[in-house]
């Protein structure tokens, strides 16, 4: 198993300081090359649970382990970079008050790679990321490429996991389809795992071969949705 | 953002009014030695005169040009509002980033001290606080410092709290990017709007406290500052003998400026509704 996330409880507090449950009983599992769809409808708590898998929220309770090994959140060096997410809302993936190549150029010098304009041309070929995107700001682009450059962005990472968060929802039809096809090609070539969390049934069911369903925090895996 | 401000200049009026305000009082200051006909420190002769053509704002009680004591007193007022503007706004900043950034126990810790600030009433404490430093500018910019910050840590903290859960935030941690990288290179462009509004703000509060100080005997009685010359027109009976000419016009000038740094304030304004402290 790639990733592995058992009895996960969540609760926050609302504005009133009433505590809310976000995740009662959560358990989500997914293999190396394997996509898994996390279906359910709003405020079910199938972000919570992306939020939890990738360290970026630590669970109430319950426990996470990759690949064989139990993990604490915040996760550490060796595991940060390999686990990953890509956000629903492509704009807001940028930092607004940079140009594409400034934000691009961050992975190259995290990973000590050459963080060339020419490397990164040549890496982003393949998203549909040309020259004259490079030096636009983030408002000047539309969301399928925006979408397509945060992925490129995190590729360069080399994850071994992903959590796709509602990738393709504010895509229209051919960025979707553009994305999702990226997604499987990646997945063919790197082998990397993908929980797909989202509200449409049919791509869940077309782009994943397995199913959680999640209802009031309850998870529950199912053969079909 | 040089595009956006001259994008403001042209469309916002208040903007526009406040920016001219501001460069003719920052000529003012600079061009000092050239406007100013008299050395402000040089007894002429008659006290007490009368506006003329020798001396367009009549002379103080000890015979000083009052007009060449205003165009110099400018260079003071301006300097001590400025530089105190700027480290009010640099230690509200990095406290507001700081607690909102990192949230938790270090945001209560500087929420509580914030609060705690902000029921104080500054001009007492800066009083106070001058009485114990030494006197001068730099006396004045550590007590107005102490007591103007915590306006610009609540509001840039609001801000920073709610850049920090945007994805691009979240991005940059889950690549394992250093929180200092993350703060400097993320947060504080998007933030600068509302900092640069700030700092505006203050340079016109601190002026004010400046002045108030000055009025009270605080400020340094061998620089001359609007405040000075006020509190000798005061002080010299020249509101009593109702000279106007050596209490208006300081009070004009304190006036104009301040309009000039609220109006600017308008740049922000339209940009965020977070500039209220």
């Amino acid at each position: 198993m790639l990733i592995e996330a058992k009895g996960l409880k969540k609760t926050y507090k609302n504005n009133k300081g009433v505590r809310i449950e976000a995740l009662r009983n959560a358990n989500v599992a997914v293999r190396e090359n394997e996509c898994v769809g996390l279906f359910g409808s709003s405020g079910s708590g199938k972000s919570t649970i992306g939020q939890i898998m990738v360290g970026l929220l630590p669970p109430d309770e319950g426990s996470i382990s990759y690949r064989g090994k139990s993990v604490k959140i915040p996760y550490g060096k060796g595991i940060r970079r390999e686990i990953q997410m890509l956000y629903q809302h492509p704009e807001v993936s940028f930092n607004p008050k940079l140009t594409l190549l400034r934000s691009l150029i961050e992975p190259y010098q995290l990973m000590g790679i050459d963080p060339s304009r020419e490397r990164i041309l040549e890496d982003n070929y393949r998203f549909g990321i040309y020259a004259e995107h490079l030096e636009r700001y983030p408002g000047e682009l539309s969301g399928g490429e925006l979408q397509r450059a945060a992925l490129a962005r995190i590729l360069v990472l080399k994850p071994r996991f992903i959590v796709l968060d509602e990738p393709t929802s504010m895509l229209d039809a051919i960025s979707q389809a553009q994305v999702v096809q990226i997604l499987r090609e990646i997945q063919k070539e790197t082998g990397v795992g993908y929980l797909f969390i989202t509200h449409n049934k049919a791509l869940c069911q077309a782009f994943s071969s397995r199913f959680y369903r999640i209802r009031e925090g309850i998870t529950e895996e199912v053969s079909s949705l | 953002m040089i595009k956006n401000i001259w994008k403001e200049f042209r469309k916002n009026r208040a903007f526009r009014l406040g920016v001219i305000l501001l460069l003719f009082f920052i000529s003012m200051a600079v061009l000092a030695p050239v406007i100013a006909p008299y050395d402000p420190e040089a007894l002429l002769g008659m006290p007490n005169q009368r506006p003329s053509a020798a001396h367009w704002l009549g002379t103080n009680d000890i015979g000083q040009d009052i007009f060449s004591e205003l165009v110099y007193g400018s260079r003071i007022s301006l300097k001590v509002g400025i530089v105190a503007a700027l480290a009010v706004t640099t230690l509200g900043s990095t406290i507001g980033m700081v607690a909102g950034y990192y949230k938790g126990v270090v945001d209560k810790v500087f929420t509580v001290l914030t609060n705690v600030a902000m029921t104080i009433p500054s001009l007492p404490l800066t009083i106070l606080l001058v009485g114990f430093l030494k006197t001068g500018m730099l006396g004045m910019v550590v007590a107005i410092c102490i007591t103007a910050w915590a306006g610009t840590a609540r509001v840039v903290r609001a801000k920073v709290l709610q850049i920090r859960e945007l994805p691009y935030i979240q991005i940059e941690k889950l690549m394992g990017v250093s929180d200092f990288k993350v703060l400097f290179k993320h947060i504080v462009p998007n933030i600068a709007d509302i900092v640069m509004t700030r700092c505006a703000l203050s340079v016109g509060g601190a002026m004010m406290t400046e002045t108030s100080l000055s009025f009270l005997g605080l400020g340094s009685f061998t620089q001359k500052s609007w405040g000075n010359i006020l509190h000798f027109a005061f002080y010299r009976n020249g509101v009593i003998n109702n000279m106007w000419w050596w209490y208006l016009p300081p009070i004009l000038c304190i006036s104009g400026c301040m309009l000039g740094f609220v109006l600017v304030t308008h740049y922000g304004r339209s940009r965020s509704q977070l500039i209220k402290g």
